[in-house]
């Protein structure tokens, strides 16, 4: 094949890809409804401003769950050490009758929480003598 | 968006609105890409039918992936043509194509019917000879010469080199125009002078 008829033959092979390109087939009406049913199913539902905060949160909080739970022993553990807290909390604050008559038995004092004085007074350590 | 001003929107955009519920853009999505495909695997699959269950399969893989789609990944289309050409190389390692040789024969009595019938046959005759192609040079032929891509393009689409594809082409089209070559006066393109 000699170089013209090489490129003979290229022009006459582009006048074949124009023809297919004319004859290309066209989605039918009904293959065009099936696509449109697969978007309309498979459409995700329209995001609110509200909802996409409340995503972003509920992520922050999943992420300092995974980060700092296994840290400090698991749920069981977080569990029991805020019911602790919580009865802790409890038992220092009201002071419940029977646990303070136990705790001056065993202590010998009978002072209540609110006789202690958590900043004694320095007065005696500071007196000065006056010579008099 | 109005739907006209949609038509004018990049693919990117239109699929990020079909992600936050916009139906329209569904719409104009499918008017623009689903031809396009459907194009490309009739050409692949020589089998109208399989054709077109391939291009709603690809259309349904982009609606389901449109909302973690991400801008810089890839072209839209270039996206779907390369998800096409995988569920064409799927059915065809299933099934050989039929060939359009069993497609009816265009039968068309209307004034200027002789010069489109003329082109409907040239047609046949290039998607028979593409059918007789090794199947990548039938790809990258059909992507470069009537899918109008440029070749960076089919790179991506086949996940291959440049010069791959600028080689599976010009062996595609020396195949072609041997293949064509031999039909002259079977198809008659020597009665209108030179093509």
């Amino acid at each position: 094949m000699t170089m013209t008829d090489r490129s003979d033959a290229m022009a006459e092979l582009d006048s074949f890809f124009r023809a297919a390109r004319t004859s290309a087939p066209v989605p039918s009406a009904d293959l065009t409804a099936r696509i449109l049913a697969d978007a309309a199913a498979a459409q995700p539902r329209a995001r609110t401003q509200e909802a996409t905060a409340r995503r972003a949160w509920g992520k922050r909080w999943r992420g300092l769950r995974r980060l700092y739970l296994p840290a400090l022993g698991g749920p069981g553990v977080i569990a029991g050490l805020a019911g602790a807290i919580v009865a802790g909390a409890w038992i220092g604050f009201l002071q419940p009758a029977p646990l303070a008559s136990l705790a001056s038995r065993v202590t010998g004092q009978t002072a209540m929480l609110e006789q202690i004085d958590l900043i004694p007074t320095l007065d005696s350590y500071l007196t000065t003598d006056t010579g008099e | 968006m109005p739907y006209d001003a949609m038509t004018e929107a990049p693919d990117d955009a239109l699929l990020a609105l079909y992600a936050n519920g916009d139906g329209a853009a569904a719409r104009v999505l499918t008017e623009r890409l689903a031809p396009r495909v459907l194009r490309f695997a009739a050409r692949m699959l020589s089998d109208p039918a399989e054709a077109e269950d391939v291009t709603q399969e690809a259309l349904l893989r982009l609606w389901r992936i449109a909302p973690d789609w991400r801008r810089d990944e890839a072209q839209v289309s270039t996206w779907l043509y390369r998800v096409a050409r995988n569920l064409c190389t799927d059915r065809l390692r299933r099934k050989r194509p039929l060939g359009l040789d069993a497609a009816p024969e265009v039968e068309d009595d209307r004034p200027g019917a002789v010069a489109r019938l003329q082109a409907a046959e040239r047609a046949q005759a290039l998607d028979r000879a593409l059918a007789r192609l090794p199947d990548r040079q039938r790809e990258a032929v059909v992507l470069r010469h009537i899918e109008g891509l440029s070749n960076p393009e089919i790179a991506a689409v086949m996940e291959i080199s440049v010069e791959a594809v600028e080689s599976l082409t010009a062996r595609g089209k020396r195949a072609l125009a041997a293949d064509l070559a031999g039909r002259r006066e079977e198809l008659g393109y020597d009665d209108d002078g030179p093509i």
